[in-house]
């Protein structure tokens, strides 16, 4: 089991719990988290889905790949933070329980 | 570099391989191979090998791989012959990315609102069929309701009028183009089939495109949206493209739905302790009402319904292996995979590993209680939808749209099966065998008013409401 935490701009909280084949986006999604839109899927092509990793949990989840580093970079009018990571790349497993996400107070529009 | 393969299962004819017992019985092999070889394993058919991954940790590396190591194009060459080399994820990528633009979407959960109301009315256009007492065979009966409801959605609401139960028998057809093990070359009575009825639904989604376009429908429906929707560069969609969408949609919701549903529903009728947990909640949410009153907001409160949903995914899978092939050399385990050669996860059997679940044969819907101590709740360990990138688009529908059904049936209805339930044979998705018999009376209905769910659920402060 992984619970995560997604903390809105306003600072609501919201906590899933994966036990499915999913990624971080994909539990949002699920669960009707808001501010994670996800309009490609999953594919690493819409940057809608961004979220900032809660800083104690960074090292942790890892940095982005190349591919997708190169996207959050090319996102417009998005603050990206060292911390910033597509949440449709972050594969959930046993490590990532009480993982802890920010979700940004706007997504990229396309 | 180790060169070890993956451990293969013993017995096999030369070069056929496992292809006859494959064909015969696919989840008995995979079943084998897990009880004499453990999580890795591989076997032969006609000179191709095929690597099986079972557990959490091997699911996750397979979500994770997928277009990397794994490619998901590659893996599934029926999709090509029932669809084509242009649609989806046989497209360059480019494309695939712009096709996915204009699907995705759709599919948000929250977007799922403006299809409650669909499924409900064509689950209680069954009632009506039914009438107050009979019998049914689950398949040829919820079947063609999971149709209504895809092309209800998909399609506008005139299908109705225009076609009736012809379109489930064409898709049937169409569907027999499924062909995991034999070569496609092969013109068997199955194949044929399918190619002509994959015309004939051409033929019928033109002239239903070329009349929408005529008399185009305000305000939208799902169907005049995808018509007039646009690519993100603002070029208009294809036809071809919209026509093989719309297929795609109805045959991937209907063909996995109708065994899914059908599995749930049997699994609640042989189970009557959770049976009652069922419909106290149903009696909670939905009062004494014959399904008409069941909203977007109640179907989300039926939680002991997802929770038994859940378990059918489990001990059922209609998606009952995943493939992929590999884009080059892997090593696993200190094993190697072959640049070329298969991979496949299989939930049927991953399901049902007793290093995961514990009485894994035993019907218990409260194993995925989160609230619970003793929850069986790994991550990647319940994958009837896939997972990762390519999970499932069209889940949150899938589910939304059992949850009606059973629903709607559960309160009209007192009904016992008739038949022993046991799985469809062959490498087809993973059905009930038929006849699976449903026996029904209408039941006598409560007075009670259905719950104030969205008063409930303020008051417990849920973000959902």
């Amino acid at each position: 089991m992984a619970k995560i935490t997604y903390i809105q701009p306003d600072g609501s909280e919201r906590t899933c719990v994966n036990f499915e084949g999913m990624t971080v986006m994909h539990l949002a999604i699920g669960n009707l988290v808001d501010g994670i839109d996800a309009n490609c899927g999953g594919m690493m092509q819409c940057g809608t889905c961004h979220v900032y990793i809660a800083p104690e949990w960074a090292d942790r989840v890892g940095p982005p790949s190349t591919d997708e580093a190169a996207m959050l970079e090319a996102l417009d009018g998005v603050e990206i933070r060292p911390t910033s990571r597509l949440s449709c790349q972050i594969q959930l497993g046993e490590e990532l329980d009480g993982l802890v996400v920010e979700i940004p107070p706007d997504q990229p529009g396309i | 570099m180790t060169t070890a393969t993956l451990p293969p299962i013993d017995g096999g004819a030369p070069f056929l391989g496992h292809l006859l017992p494959f064909f015969r019985d696919p989840v008995a092999v995979l079943r084998q191979g897990y009880q004499s070889k453990g999580k890795l394993f591989s076997f032969g058919i006609m000179g191709r090998r095929m690597n099986v991954m079972l557990g959490p940790e091997h699911n996750r590396f397979f979500f994770e791989e997928t277009d990397k190591l794994l490619s998901i194009r590659e893996s599934m060459p029926f999709f090509l012959k029932m669809f084509s080399p242009d649609f989806y994820s046989f497209a360059e990528m480019d494309e695939y990315l712009r096709q996915r633009a204009v699907i995705m979407p759709r599919f948000k959960a929250a977007a799922m609102k403006q299809y409650v109301g669909v499924m409900v009315e064509e689950s209680l256009n069954l009632v009506n069929r039914l009438g107050d007492e009979g019998e049914f065979d689950l398949i040829p009966t919820l079947g063609p309701v999971v149709m209504d409801i895809a092309a209800h959605s998909f399609m506008g609401k005139e299908f109705h009028e225009k076609l009736g139960h012809e379109f489930f028998d064409l898709f049937r057809d169409f569907s027999g183009g499924m062909e995991f093990v034999l070569p496609l070359w092969l013109p068997t009575p199955k194949m044929i089939k399918s190619q002509r009825a994959k015309k004939k639904l051409h033929a019928i989604l033109q002239s239903w495109i070329d009349k929408r376009r005529a008399a185009p429908l305000d305000p939208p429906d799902f169907f005049q949206g995808m018509i007039e929707s646009k690519y993100p560069d603002g070029r208009p969609i294809p036809d071809e493209l919209i026509r093989h969408l719309i297929l795609l949609l109805v045959w991937a919701g209907h063909e996995t739905t109708a065994g899914q549903v059908s599995w749930a529903l049997a699994d609640i009728l042989q189970n009557r302790d959770y049976e009652t947990v069922l419909r106290n909640e149903l009696e909670l949410v939905l009062g004494g009402s014959d399904g008409g009153n069941l909203g977007w907001e109640q179907a989300i409160a039926m939680q002991k319904m997802d929770l038994a949903l859940r378990e059918t995914e489990r001990l059922h899978p209609v998606a009952f292996i995943l493939s992929r092939k590999a884009s080059s050399d892997i090593e696993r385990d200190g094993y190697t995979i072959r640049k070329g050669d298969f991979v496949l996860l299989a939930p049927s059997v991953t399901h049902r590993m007793t290093e995961t679940w514990v009485e894994p044969d035993r019907y218990n819907p409260e194993r995925f209680n989160a609230e619970r101590d003793d929850a069986q709740i790994e991550s990647n360990s319940l994958v009837g939808f896939g997972g990762g990138v390519h999970r499932c688009a069209g889940v949150n529908f899938a589910r939304m749209e059992m949850k009606v059904v059973l629903a709607v049936l559960l309160q009209n209805y007192d009904m016992e099966l008739l038949d022993e339930v046991k799985p469809i044979a062959g490498a087809g998705t993973y059905w009930p065998a038929q006849p699976c018999r449903v026996r029904y009376i209408k039941k006598a209905r409560s007075d009670a008013k259905g719950a104030d769910i969205a008063e409930m659920a303020k008051a417990a402060g849920c973000p959902v409401h």
